[in-house]
């Protein structure tokens, strides 16, 4: 079982799903990104920098020659995340307002919360390793080993996105 | 990860597939139970008449609302001194969401400070304009807040009720097409 492998692929289908889905329910995003931009262009360029920027570095991830440089972009992207998080929080505490967060586009009902944070710092923590350790990038002996892998991180996805629609289900019905 | 261990996460994967199908099943029949038993509104005596005109052209509405075409338009009298209307207007970009074939307009009894401070703290993206107590008695023929009439392509009144969950939205909805199909 190479971990390394593991965390580099649960990266790249993480930022390809995470980005594909924005672009799909682009509105949604842009919805959620109205509550910290006001500027209706200013939305637009945010909204497809982000996600055509996920795209990109889950993408880059994949590619051997690429894949430690987009580990740097990854950690800005998750920098920004965590502030648009801490913010978010603010907000829903001010005004008990929930804000739904488009973490991955329409596929999960998750409103930002204090789990949130929780998620970001364990991305950031899997993207040190990988920093840490630039050895177990791409560290793979057969085909076999990268498609477990990609299973492994599409089933952890699905998984955690009913999860997270499961429980959205329990509390409307509270 | 080894093969086996994948195998077992899919199997896992799978098993919550069904588990959330069976959820969405009780779902679609718990929302169909309310409709069929949630068919009115409280103060649905009260206010204008049915098919009487909303004299929409005495407020001017701020913000765009939304581009897609509408078969109807909902309006919400709220204020920010009402609890039952800061719990709407909490909700209100949810239930804008949810109900996309209906353009929510929004009238605050208050100033223009607080519609605009209302506008700030809950981002309501509807369109939205502010009135007096007065004029709202006059002009709508209620005090009651959160109330809301449901109105056509003409302005005329096709439902009304108090409103103050996502259900009673659903529930004005209802109302009107029975409205448009009695006629």
């Amino acid at each position: 079982m190479e971990i390394g492998l593991e965390i580099q692929m649960l990266l790249t289908v993480s930022f390809l799903i995470s980005g594909l889905s924005k672009i799909v329910s682009f509105e949604d995003f842009l919805n959620t990104l109205s509550y910290f931009f006001k500027k209706k262009s200013l939305l637009k360029v945010i909204g497809y920098l982000v996600a055509t920027g996920e795209v990109i570095i889950g993408a880059s991830l994949a590619i051997p020659t690429a894949s430690y440089f987009s580990l740097i972009i990854a950690i800005i992207f998750l920098i920004s995340f965590f502030i648009i998080t801490l913010k978010a929080i603010n907000i829903t505490r001010k005004s008990s307002m929930k804000i739904k967060c488009n973490c991955f586009g329409g596929l999960q009902a998750e409103f930002f919360n204090k789990f949130s944070i929780v998620k970001i710092l364990i991305y950031f923590l899997l993207v040190f390793y990988l920093l840490t350790y630039p050895d177990e990038l791409n560290n793979y002996s057969s085909l076999l080993d990268i498609i477990t892998s990609i299973m492994a991180s599409v089933g952890v996805i699905i998984l955690y996105s009913m999860v997270q629609n499961i429980i959205y289900f329990y509390e409307r019905q509270r | 990860m080894s093969v086996y261990l994948t195998i077992v996460l899919w199997l896992t994967v799978c098993l919550l597939f069904y588990y959330c199908l069976l959820l969405k099943r009780r779902q679609d029949m718990l929302i169909n139970i309310q409709e069929k038993t949630s068919s009115n509104l409280n103060k649905q005596d009260h206010g204008l008449k049915i098919r009487e005109i909303i004299p929409l052209h005495i407020f001017s509405f701020i913000n765009k609302g939304s581009d897609l075409k509408h078969d109807g338009e909902i309006l919400i009298l709220l204020s920010q001194t009402c609890e039952a209307c800061i719990s709407v207007m909490q909700k209100l970009n949810i239930i804008s969401t949810q109900q996309k074939s209906t353009n929510i307009k929004v009238l605050i009894i208050g100033t223009k400070e607080e519609m605009e401070d209302s506008i700030q703290k809950f981002n309501l993206k509807n369109e939205i304009s502010h009135t007096d107590l007065p004029t709202m008695i006059n002009a709508l023929k209620t005090s009651i807040l959160p109330f809301a009439y449901y109105m056509d392509d003409r302005n005329t009144v096709m439902a009304k009720g108090v409103v103050s969950n996502e259900q009673d939205f659903r529930t004005l909805i209802n109302i009107s097409k029975k409205t448009i199909f009695d006629n």
